[in-house]
Formats: C-alpha cells, structure tokens, sequence
C-alpha cells in the first residue's frame, strides 16, 4: 500500500528565482525503507519538510501530497503531528526540555495523554532504544550520540506511521554513526517502521535500504533499487560526484559484475572478492605495483624531514587543579608543508589538544615550538560576526593590519582555489556546509598564518564538497601552508593526509604515512581497507583498490 | 552537592528509600512552606535555635564539613551584626548598658537584634534545605499542576541557559586563539566579550526556530496539553503529610494562649515553663527535626541491611 505519494510537487522559495524542487513523482509503501540522497543543496531537507506540514517553509507549491490516499492537507492536526515523525537534522536545536524523560513525554503531553499512558508508553520506548540508563540524566550531559538517539525516541514515542531523518548521523563521528544506523535498521527490519531518510553518506545504510531516490538540483534522477543505482546513474551519464557518494564496495566492483552480483557493503564485498579473486595472486600482484612504486614514494616523503612547522613534547594538561589529565604526556611533530591528520573517538582530548596549541590554554607540564598558528572551530558559523561573509572578511584583514585594498587583493589571490564568488554577499547562516567551511578557510587564510588548526572539517559534508575541500587543502600545502586537522574522517585522511597520528587516552602516537598507518588496523579503518585487509592491506582508497584490481584483470587477460 | 542537578541524583540513588527528598513534591512544598510559616509566627529563640540546629543537622548529611563550619561562622557573624546595629536604631529597653552620642545603648535593644539575625540565618538555611531537596524537576512538577505552559518554560530555560553557556564559551575560545595579541588588554578583552555574545545571539535566534519547528512537528500548541511526571503519590505521603498538618494544628493551638511568645520589650521575659510549652518544645524540635531524622533512620538502616548482605 501506498503510504506516502508525490505527484507533481513543485517548489520555490520566495525570491528566488531557482525552482528548490521540480516536478517530483514518487511514493512510499508501507514497511519501506527508502534513502534519499544527493549532494547538499540539491532540496533534500526541502523535500522533507514539506511532507511534515507543520515545518513546512513559506514559499510558492505546486502539486500533492498523498497521505494514505488523502491529501495532506485535508489530514487533522492531531493526525499530521502524529502519524508523519521528522527528526530535524539540528540535533541541538530540536531538543526542547531539560531532562530526558521529559523530552520523551513532550510529544505525548501535548496529545493530551494521561500520566498512566504516558509512563506506558515512555518507559516501553526506552527500554526498545536502550536509553534507560538516560532517563533521568539532563539533556546538555548527554554525548553528541545519545543525543541523537533521544531525539529520535521523543519522536517515535507517538508511534509515527512514516518517520522522515533529515541527515541523523552527519554530524556524528563514526562509531556513534554506524550505531545510530544500528537503531535505525533495528526500526525497519524489527518494527517494520516506514523510513524515508535523507543522507549523502551511503556507506553503511546503502545495503540496508529497499530503494534509493536521487535529487539533483531540485529534480529526482533516480529511483532505483540499491544493485541497480549505479547502472543507472552510468547509464545516465550523471555527475561524478553522485558517483563518488556510493559505498566503496559499489564503487570498487559495479563495473566488474553485473547488476545482480554487485556487492554494496563490506561484507558482501569480501565474499564476492574471495569468491571470484585468487587471493595470493593479488598479494603478489600488489606487491608488484607497490614495488614500482616505492622509490617514487620515499623520495617524496623525505623533503621536509628536517624543519618542523610545529613541536612539541610531553604536554601535560588538565582543567582543574583537581581534575583528570586530559591530555597525559603528548607529543608530536608536524612537518612544513604537509597535511597531518590527528584520529581519534570522543573524549581522546583531541579538541582540547588544538586549544592549547592555539594557546587559549598553558600546559602544566612540557615543551612547545611551534610558527604562528590559527585555528578554525567546529562550528564555522561562529566565526562570522557581519551580515555578509565578505564585510567579515575585510573586517579580518582591518584587524590584522591591513588595507582595505590589501585585502581585496589576498581575497583574490586565494580565490582561484576557494571558488566563493556568488557567496560573498550572503548571510552565514544562509551557506550549506561545505560553503560555509570554505568561506571560514577564507577567514583563516586572510590571518596569513603559517600553521592551520582545523577542528573536524569535513563533518556534514557531501562527497563532491569534500572533494573539493581537499584539493583545496592540498593546494595551500604547496601555497607554502602546514595543517594539522583533527578529524573522525578516516576516508578523509586516508584520501588527502600526507601524515596520520593516533590521539588516544590523552596520548599520541603511531605517526606515519596513511597506508602505513591504517596497514595494521582491522576495525579503524577505510571501507577499502576493510575490503582489501587480507590481500592488500596497505590499499585504503578506492582508486588504490581499483588500480590493483585493474591490474589483477589485465594481467589475467594477458595471462590467459 | 548543593545544585539542583546533584540534588535530583540524590533523589534518584535514595528512590524506594525512605528519605525526604523521596517524598513526593507535593509532600516537600507543604513541609517547607510549614516550616517557614511556623518560624514567622513563632516568637521564641529557644524554638528559633530548634530550627537552625535541624537544618544544619540535614545540611550536613550532604555537603562537606568545611562547608559547615563556614556556615555556622556566618550565622554568627550575622548575629552579632544584627545584635550591634539594632541597638543604634532602636532605643527602647529598660536595661541601659551605656550612651553613645547622648542615646541609651540597652540590652533589650541588643538581645532583638540577635533574635533578628538568627531569625534571618533560619529563613536562609530553611532556603538551602528546600535547594537542597527541590530538584528542579519538582518545581517544575509543582508548578506544571497549575500551569502547565510555566513548567514548560521553566524546564526549556533550563535546557537552554547550559546550551548557551556553552556555546559562549566555545565562541569566546576560538576568538581568544585567533587572536593576534598576546597579551590582550582590558578592553581588548571587553571587546572580545561583545563580539562573543553578540554571536551567541545570532545563534541562538537560529537555534530557537529549529526548537519550535521541533515543538510544533511534535503536535505543540494545537491545544492544550497535560504535564507528564514521575511522581506518584503514595500512601506514605499521605500519612506523613496528615502527622506533619497534626502537628502543626496542635503547635498553632497550643501557641495561642500558652505565652510562649517572648517579650523583647520593654524587659526581656522568657515565657513560664509549663507542661504545655514543654510539649510545644518537642513538637517544634520534631517537626525541624524531620529531614535529619529521615535521613540518620535511613544510613542506619542501610549499614544494617549492608551488613547483612
């Protein structure tokens, strides 16, 4: 049965002159779990909006929505707030009270519900999720993770017939993330739960989902089963970067099986490379083509071994005179000109380690040389004080000492790389996540800083903006630019780090080159690398994996 | 353990116990707002003193000792400052110690304005044993019976004010890093503080649209709504509540015409002792001396069973 049908829904904010949504056709059935993906800015959040009437934006609409045959509008309050759950993609924000039992009954208090039913129904969605140890804790001393997870029980709590995630894991590292996506499978496959879930990162629930949508600017390009997706989009001729936002088992084997046979997560990758693979070929393969390689590579990691852009050694830092060690003897060397990726979970202390090498912090115990630094925070909207990012930007370079004229001309010469043109007079708070990354990398660079701290950049971004965001990076290391980056983004830093060094229990350590570096993990590591463990472990990108299996292809050809 | 937070921990760890903090909320408002009533109407140090030793009894089992002794200093700090200063205000009194200025400094004069302190000192300790035992969750509790949209507001700003603390603070840190001077000035640093709030603000304008659209999406102001709680009311409440109401009927009716208020003015005069005014002694020690009592019953109680175990 239909639970949920498009026709023809168009929609335009007003004044623009963009359709934000055009011409949409599609339908849920019940029990389905539908993911809707595409790169940021493309109208996902839009789309989903709308179907919530209650947070639907102000603008010009076209077209229906059916709710189990009815019109949507035609639905009563109680009916619309009840039946169509939204967990909004602002975690923070959409929390409302103080403590977490309160938040799991606000739903049900405003249904008008008595305590009875309300003490049923809160404690039987906390036991379901696993949040009875929350219960009574207080909202603001949950983690990033719990937090997600309470705000999704506040809304399942009124037994929702649809449940529409506006990206529920973008801001969530990646243990906590592959978790959630834990829960949010458990609500499809245990309680049958109808899901349409806007996401761009499709690693993990790529495989769990019955049907895929695409939105492209407004447009829906595809609807397709998961196996399906990337023939289409081939077919299609559709960007690279939707490309690029398909698992890395889809990436790495769509174009050597057929439809049917595809692999779409790790697992079933494994088994489909050691079903249709010669495992020791490969090995002896790869050994091959590192080899060839090898000579290239060291010469290349040896230019700047001698001059430091940052040191220190054995810091000591904790917050109270009586408090736990954060940070407990921490040490680490970041060379001139390279790109060095700091990984870690919650709570390694990473945020407080850029804090006091930024100096807003003093060590208790150690040793610190380090060039001038600047440091860009989680949330790059706090970096912006001006209505438009561009008198925010002259408004730097007036507090560096600098000529407005000055200013303008270093605007221009890093604006070749940052591409923010059609940006420079909007609000802040009206930038998608990458742009607002790439305008406060802007602000950073006008300080004209020789080492950049980046905390978590790439958190929320889609595949093409974090493309881009890299190259971006790499090209201010060849600018002459050191930067040190505390991420989750074990792809990321695989992708584009030049070094990575683990940060654990307030230490740091194992600071070596990527594939060095996630060589020997078994759990920490790329998608790739999960894949490839057994026959080339030190392959951890896609384009590496797919070179081997390249390779392994020609030469079997030719061997034949 | 003296925040509100620490307090509901409190409560959690001692539920199905027998404390008083484990009343319902209901039970702890009427105690409390006994309490006050009776040391307002009660005119007697003797009673006055009942009231303060209690509450420093119960305050003791949950905060720290240096805490105590910091707070009996500053009660008697109070007094002796209240028992200086009256005597310059108030001239009436029979027993005259000196003249200052040409005004009779008395006796009478000096023993009220002890009496004044020690009446303040209760009022602010009852204050912190109702901190103590009021979890904001039972003031939004208590308050929510009546008006639902308060509780709500009250439970909201108190989700909100830590939020925004923190942002402010991970605001001002970033500005504080990206800051070239070393060693910023006073009104460097004023400035950063502007800057730093006035960011806060703009985020938070965004934030609370997204907490409305996350309020009206979970079917927030269609009608009106009920207001969800974890307490119930038992029939331990409801007896403890009928002893406490008893007894404060029977102080009140024994008070009227016992004498018990003493006199300040114009000579100091303690009331007689009579087996009425006993009673009223031990009725008022056990009304103060519930909370501590519960409290004292319950390790006893817990290190019996612990032993056991």
């Amino acid at each position: 049965m239909e639970l949920l049908q498009v026709r023809d829904l168009s929609f335009q904010y007003p004044d623009s002159g963009r359709m934000a949504l055009n011409r949409l056709n599609f339908s849920v059935n019940a029990g389905e779990f539908v993911i809707l993906c595409g790169a940021s800015g493309c109208g996902k959040s839009t789309l989903l909006k709308l179907l919530k009437r209650e947070v639907a934006p102000a603008g010009n609409r076209q077209g229906e929505i059916l709710f189990q045959g009815k019109p949507a509008e035609e639905l009563s309050y109680l009916e619309s707030a009840k039946y169509i759950g939204y967990v909004a993609q602002n975690t923070e924000g959409a929390l409302v009270t103080e403590k977490v039992y309160s938040e799991l009954a606000f739903g049900l208090e405003n249904f008008q519900y008595d305590n009875n039913h309300i003490r049923m129904k809160v404690s039987e969605t906390a036991i379901s999720f696993g949040i009875e140890e929350l219960f009574h804790k207080k909202v603001e001393d949950l983690s990033g993770g719990q937090k997600q997870l309470v705000n999704l029980a506040a809304v399942l709590v009124t037994e929702p017939l649809v449940l529409l995630l506006d990206e529920p894991v973008s801001k969530l590292d990646r243990i906590t993330a592959e978790e959630f996506i834990h829960t949010i499978r458990k609500l499809s496959e245990t309680y049958g739960i109808t899901i349409l879930m806007a996401e761009h990162n499709l690693e993990d629930i790529f495989s769990l989902a019955d049907r895929v949508l695409v939105l492209d600017d407004g447009m829906l390009i595809a609807d397709e089963k998961p196996k399906d997706l990337y023939g289409y989009l081939k077919q299609r001729n559709s960007g690279d970067s939707l490309i690029k936002a398909l698992p890395s088992a889809v990436r790495m084997f769509a174009d050597r099986s057929t439809a049917a046979e595809c692999p779409l997560n790790v697992k079933e990758a494994v088994r489909y490379l050691n079903r249709r693979y010669n495992m020791e070929l490969l090995k002896k393969l790869d050994e091959d083509l590192s080899g060839k390689r090898k000579s290239v590579r060291t010469d290349n990691s040896r230019r700047n071994m001698n001059s430091p852009a940052l040191r220190f050694k054995n810091i000591w830092f904790r917050y109270e005179k009586n408090g736990k060690d954060i940070l407990r003897g921490a040490g680490l060397t970041v060379q001139q000109h390279t790109l060095h990726c700091l990984l870690g979970g919650n709570g390694s202390g990473k945020s407080t380690l850029l804090s006091v090498i930024g100096g807003l912090y003093k060590p208790y115990r150690g040793h610190m040389d380090r060039q001038s630094v600047a440091y860009m925070c989680q949330t790059p909207q706090f970096m912006f004080l001006k209505e438009t990012i561009y008198e925010d930007f002259l408004d730097t370079g007036y507090q560096n000492g600098r000529t407005k004229q000055e200013t303008e001309a270093l605007i221009k010469y890093y604006e070749t790389r940052l591409s923010l043109g059609n940006l420079y007079h909007m609000h802040p708070y009206d930038l998608s996540g990458g742009e607002i990354q790439k305008a406060a990398l802007m602000k950073i660079l006008l300080s004209q800083a020789e080492i950049i701290l980046l905390d978590e950049p790439t958190k929320g971004m889609d595949a093409g903006s974090k493309e881009e965001f890299g190259q971006v990076l790499k090209d201010l290391i060849l600018q002459g630019k050191t930067i040190l980056m505390v991420t989750h983004d074990i792809e990321f830093a695989a992708e584009y780090g030049d070094y990575c060094s683990m940060i654990f229990d307030g230490e740091i350590f194992g600071t070596s080159e990527p594939a060095d570096f996630f060589e020997h993990n078994t759990y920490f590591t790329t998608y790739t690398g999960r894949i490839l463990r057994k026959a080339a472990g030190k392959r951890i990108t896609v384009s590496q994996g797919n070179e081997l299996l390249d390779y392994y292809e020609k030469y079997k050809e030719v061997g034949i | 353990m003296y925040n509100g937070g620490s307090a509901a921990t409190a409560a959690m760890i001692c539920e199905g116990t027998d404390m008083f903090e484990s009343y319902h909320p209901f039970v702890n408002v009427i105690y409390f707002t006994g309490v006050l009533l009776l040391i307002l109407l009660c005119d007697n140090p003797v009673i006055l003193v009942l009231w303060i030793f209690s509450s420093i009894l119960f305050l003791s089992c949950h905060r720290k000792k240096l805490e105590i002794c910091k707070t009996v200093l500053w009660i008697l700090l109070l007094t002796c400052g209240t028992a200086c200063v009256n005597p310059m205000i108030s001239h009436n009194g029979m027993t005259i110690l000196f003249f200052m200025n040409g005004k009779a400094v008395t006796l009478e004069a000096v023993i009220y304005g002890g009496y004044i302190g020690l009446l303040l000192s209760a009022m602010m300790l009852w204050g912190s044993c109702l901190n103590q035992v009021m979890s904001s969750d039972k003031f939004i509790y208590v308050s929510g019976r009546a008006m639902p949209h308060l509780a709500l507001v009250i439970s909201m700003s108190m989700r909100f004010i830590p939020l925004f603390k923190r942002k402010a603070s991970e605001i001002y840190a970033y500005q504080k890093i990206n800051m070239k001077k070393y060693r910023p000035s006073y009104v460097d640093k004023l400035l950063l503080g502007m800057k730093t709030f006035s960011i806060v603000m703009t985020w938070s304008f965004e934030n609370a649209l997204d907490t409305a659209d996350s309020m009206k999406s979970r079917g927030y102001g269609m009608r009106k709504r009920t207001s969800y709680s974890v307490y119930r009311f038992t029939l331990r409440d409801a007896v403890f509540l009928s002893v406490f109401l008893i007894a404060g009927i029977l102080i009140l009716v024994l008070w009227k015409d016992s004498g018990m208020n003493v006199t300040f003015y114009p000579v100091f005069r303690w009331p007689e002792r009579s087996i009425g005014n006993i009673l009223i002694y031990c009725l008022c020690g056990g009304a103060s001396g519930i909370p501590w009592i519960f409290e004292i019953k319950e390790k006893i109680i817990w290190n019996y069973y612990r032993s056991g175990i």
